[in-house]
């Protein structure tokens, strides 16, 4: 695969918090357009790879390309071109759900209407509840609101860190069809969960990543990945 | 300019709903000046001597309800790590930085006006000339005062007990200001109308707002 057809082209990443190596040696590239979940264990390093690649957090060693882009060198190219969620929504308690859209999309450059920024909440079944402060809010209709903020710039990549956490059925269901719907629009959706069901209903190709390296690479529907989960992630050894 | 100012506004809207920063920085303010004054009252000051000491006490106003607000606008972005949402968008870091720096620079002004009023009131000072001076010193304070705290409030924000972290850290950092801030008070108030020097403060300001700018990028990355 040449650069311009990868999404996400990571090459022997590490990172260490003091002496603890929270990732060694991470190398992965991620086709445009496809669906990729990634599983492991607590701890794993699963949520560092996705900061490191959100330009949260800065690598130790090795470099990031995300959408064509250098995660050191260009993060605000990156983060043009990237919507980031993770089971926190990372949005304001203290506004409404319209006004928290507003704010972030004046963050990205865009001005949307009254009208637009109402469809953008209607697609998340929030239409009702725009001006109700989010604060009143369940952890699913939060989640939501979070959804909407993440897709709000029609972001190239989706960078989605256990976003099923604590969803309710119908949320599930809400995320579910935004990422079927951001795949077939030629999106990448990058997506990491504790969740074998889930993450394998969402993605086309399967890894693994334990104690910080990627030890198993394989297709969704393989019945190869399913037993490789249960020895990495549920008894923790190698199958 | 215009993610700073829609920075500045998301800070002001949530602010007036809350109503929680700049009310107990208001409040704290006049209560550090009503404890001063009971305590001058009580040691039978001389009256004619009460001008004098109204400079050090404004400062102590001002930088200790200054605190109180740094901690508590920091709390807005920390509330669901909406601060994450924040670093994700496509502005660069030192954008970020300008944005907090001048919504907490506009709280702590409207602070000061309220703490410049009631030092006015407690220490019998003549609302003249002299006052623009005073205004000026405290902005210019101010302004120093919010770049080097800003930053470590965002600092102290990573560790446990950070309200308690942030002052320990912030006032070591200011005194030179601080000093600076009383000693121009002072000059501003002599009954003569001196212009104070205002070059220490300025280069603070500075100083304080150019390296702070250039070392958020690391402090709010992991």
């Amino acid at each position: 695969m040449n650069a311009t057809s990868l999404a996400l082209s990571a090459h022997d990443i590490g990172k260490t918090y003091g002496h603890f190596p929270a990732l060694a040696g991470v190398t992965l590239d991620v086709a445009r357009g496809t669906s990729v979940t990634i599983f492991g264990r607590n701890g794993a390093g699963k949520t560092t790879f996705l900061k490191i690649a959100a330009t949260l957090a800065r690598a130790s060693s090795g470099d990031v390309d995300v959408a064509g882009f250098s995660v050191g060198e260009a993060p605000e190219d990156v983060r043009r071109r990237i919507g980031f969620l993770s089971h926190n929504t990372y949005v304001y308690r203290d506004l409404t759900p319209r006004e928290n859209l507003r704010f972030f999309s004046r963050l990205y450059g865009l001005d949307l209407s009254d009208d637009e920024l109402a469809e953008r909440l209607g697609r998340v079944g929030l239409g009702h509840r725009q001006n109700d402060p989010v604060r009143s809010f369940s952890r699913g209709l939060l989640q939501r609101v979070g959804i909407a903020r993440v897709t709000l710039h029609d972001p190239e990549v989706l960078l989605l860190d256990e976003p099923y956490t604590g969803l309710d059925r119908g949320a599930v269901d809400t995320l579910n069809m935004m990422l079927d719907q951001a795949v077939e629009e030629g999106r990448t959706v990058i997506l990491t969960t504790h969740d074998l069901e889930l993450g394998l209903r969402a993605s086309g190709r399967a890894h693994i990543i334990d104690r910080g390296r990627i030890v198993y690479s394989g297709g969704a529907a393989d019945l190869e990945t399913r037993e490789a989960y249960r020895h990495f992630i549920q008894s923790g050894t190698k199958p | 300019m215009k993610p700073i100012l829609t920075l500045i506004l998301k800070d002001v809207s949530i602010e007036l709903r809350r109503k929680e920063s700049v009310a107990a920085m208001v409040m704290f303010g006049i209560l550090v000046m009503v404890i001063f004054n009971f305590a001058i009252e009580s040691a039978n000051v001389d009256p004619a001597l009460r001008p004098d000491l109204a400079p050090g006490i404004l400062w102590v106003a001002v930088s200790l309800s200054g605190i109180l607000g740094l901690n508590r606008t920091l709390a807005i972005d920390l509330d669901n790590d909406s601060i994450q949402g924040l670093l994700l968008a496509p502005l660069s870091r030192g954008s970020l930085y300008l944005g907090k720096v001048l919504s907490n620079l506009l709280f702590i002004l409207v602070s000061d006006a309220i703490a410049i009023l009631s030092v006015l009131v407690f220490y019998d000072l003549d609302a003249d000339r002299r006052l623009l001076w005073v205004a000026l010193v405290v902005l210019l304070g101010s302004i120093g005062f919010a770049s080097v705290g800003t930053i470590l409030s965002m600092v102290s924000s990573h560790t446990r007990m950070s309200e308690v972290m942030l002052p320990v850290l912030l006032i070591p950092m200011t005194i030179p200001l601080i000093i600076s801030c009383v000693a121009a008070t002072a000059t501003a108030l002599t009954r003569d109308a001196a212009r104070p020097s205002l070059s220490l403060i300025i280069g603070f300001d500075i100083i304080f707002l150019v390296i702070s700018y250039l070392v958020f990028e690391h402090v709010v990355e992991e």
